[in-house]
């Protein structure tokens, strides 16, 4: 009788049918949307002449390059440093991403580009990661890498309001978890009581979060447990929806 | 079933009614099901069938309403309510008025509520809510008991059982 009255309830509880309409309509666009970007590559890069366009970006001194990477032999202009811009000193060292994307110490997140003026330049969104449901509008990119010739945004960084929102959002995935001091398994649970330093979205769509532990520790398969890790994430779609 | 205008026909009343369920409001549950059919769009998943079509489904609404309950976001705007949250809601004043199970039920606590949800609403089995929600059987099967017993509290005196 329980599940007869429970389910004649649930009858009555319907969306509006306007509610509906108006999902399919954007569900058709985002359907093409996802169509057309399904021919064009995953990372996208700046436009023309990328040092003249960084040194745009900081000689506007808005904001200051946080940090940029020059790798492939690639050299940084002194006018790009210009005009208010600030340079990180380890950014000059032509070492590899891998040099400082692990090292969020020398992230220099009071002076982050701003969102609007980067993703235009970059053409970048969060919807090519299918973020856009939950990445804030505030979110902003951390730093340039120069290689190859082309200028790529490196990483975005979530500001600090909503880490936790997205600690909820990807609590279920399945993560390789590497704590500093060597110790790494898979990922159970994330535990909300922590803290994201720092997150990375890279052109690939991969991601890393450098994640500390406010309170109970974070739990890993096979017992290990940190105060401080870093999390790689290959498929954030897949860990929200699957 | 490839197109998501028939995907949205056959699954957005449960998609739905899955999210209200568990965010307690229309406001909310909107959300949650926009959300769930934008991830269907993007992830262009194969489905096996149809059973794995709603179980994706499914287990997409369990965590866009988990996120939307809980997240940050609510919390720190401590009870605001928006201009759409703040209106009387429809679906809640139609069941409510009439149903002392729907309110028994929504009484219950977020994890409880959608166990007796899948359960009695969807006639999924323990065997399959655990699945779908990644929890082990016999964990759905304690939380499906622990809602009875406060179910049958609740609804003492009502005239029937749970």
């Amino acid at each position: 009788m329980f599940r007869e009255l429970y389910k004649e309830d649930n009858g009555l509880i319907a969306p509006e049918p306007s509610f509906i309409e108006e999902l399919a309509e954007k569900m058709k666009r985002e359907a093409a949307a996802a169509e057309n970007a399904a021919f064009e590559p995953r990372r996208r890069v700046f436009p023309k002449a990328p040092l003249a366009a960084a040194a745009v970006l900081a000689v506007a001194g808005v904001f200051a390059v946080p940090i940029i990477s020059i790798g492939g032999g690639g050299k940084m202009s002194d006018s790009a440093s210009d005009g208010g811009g600030k340079m990180s000193d380890s950014a000059l060292d032509g070492g590899k991403m891998s040099d400082f994307a692990l090292d969020g110490e020398n992230a220099d997140y009071d002076n982050a580009l701003s969102t609007q003026q980067v993703l235009d330049e970059s053409g970048w969104s969060g919807a090519d990661y299918g973020l856009n449901a939950y990445l804030p509008d505030d979110f902003s990119i951390g730093a340039f890498r120069y290689h190859d010739g082309e200028y790529k945004t490196n990483y975005i960084i979530l500001p600090g309001g909503y880490t936790e929102r997205f600690v909820e959002k990807t609590r279920y995935a399945e993560m390789t978890a590497h704590t500093p001091g060597g110790a790494s398994g898979r990922y159970a649970e994330l535990d909300t009581g922590g803290e994201i330093k720092e997150l990375r979205l890279y052109g690939d769509g991969s991601i890393t979060l450098r994640l500390s532990a406010q309170s109970d520790g974070y739990l890993f398969e096979g017992g290990h447990e940190a105060r401080e890790l870093y999390a790689e994430l290959t498929d954030l779609a897949g860990a929200v929806y699957d | 079933m490839d197109g998501f205008e028939e995907v949205m026909r056959r699954y957005s009343d449960m998609v739905y009614r899955l999210a209200f369920a568990r965010t307690g409001n229309s406001h909310d549950a909107e959300d949650v099901t926009q959300e769930v059919f934008f991830g269907y769009v993007r992830a262009k998943k194969t489905f096996n069938d149809e059973e794995h079509r709603k179980a994706w489904l499914i287990r997409a609404t369990v965590n866009a309403s988990v996120n939307t309950v809980k997240s940050a976001w609510k919390r720190h705007s401590g009870g605001e309510l928006s201009e759409n949250e703040g209106k009387k809601d429809e679906n809640l004043s139609r069941i409510e008025t009439r149903s002392a199970v729907y309110s028994a039920v929504r009484s219950l606590s977020e994890k409880y509520r959608v166990v007796v949800h899948l359960f009695y609403y969807e006639d999924m089995t323990a065997a399959q809510i655990g699945k779908v929600m990644k929890l082990n059987e016999n964990t759905v099967k304690s939380r499906l008991k622990r809602a009875r017993d406060a179910l049958r509290e609740k609804l003492k005196g009502v005239g029937f059982d749970v």
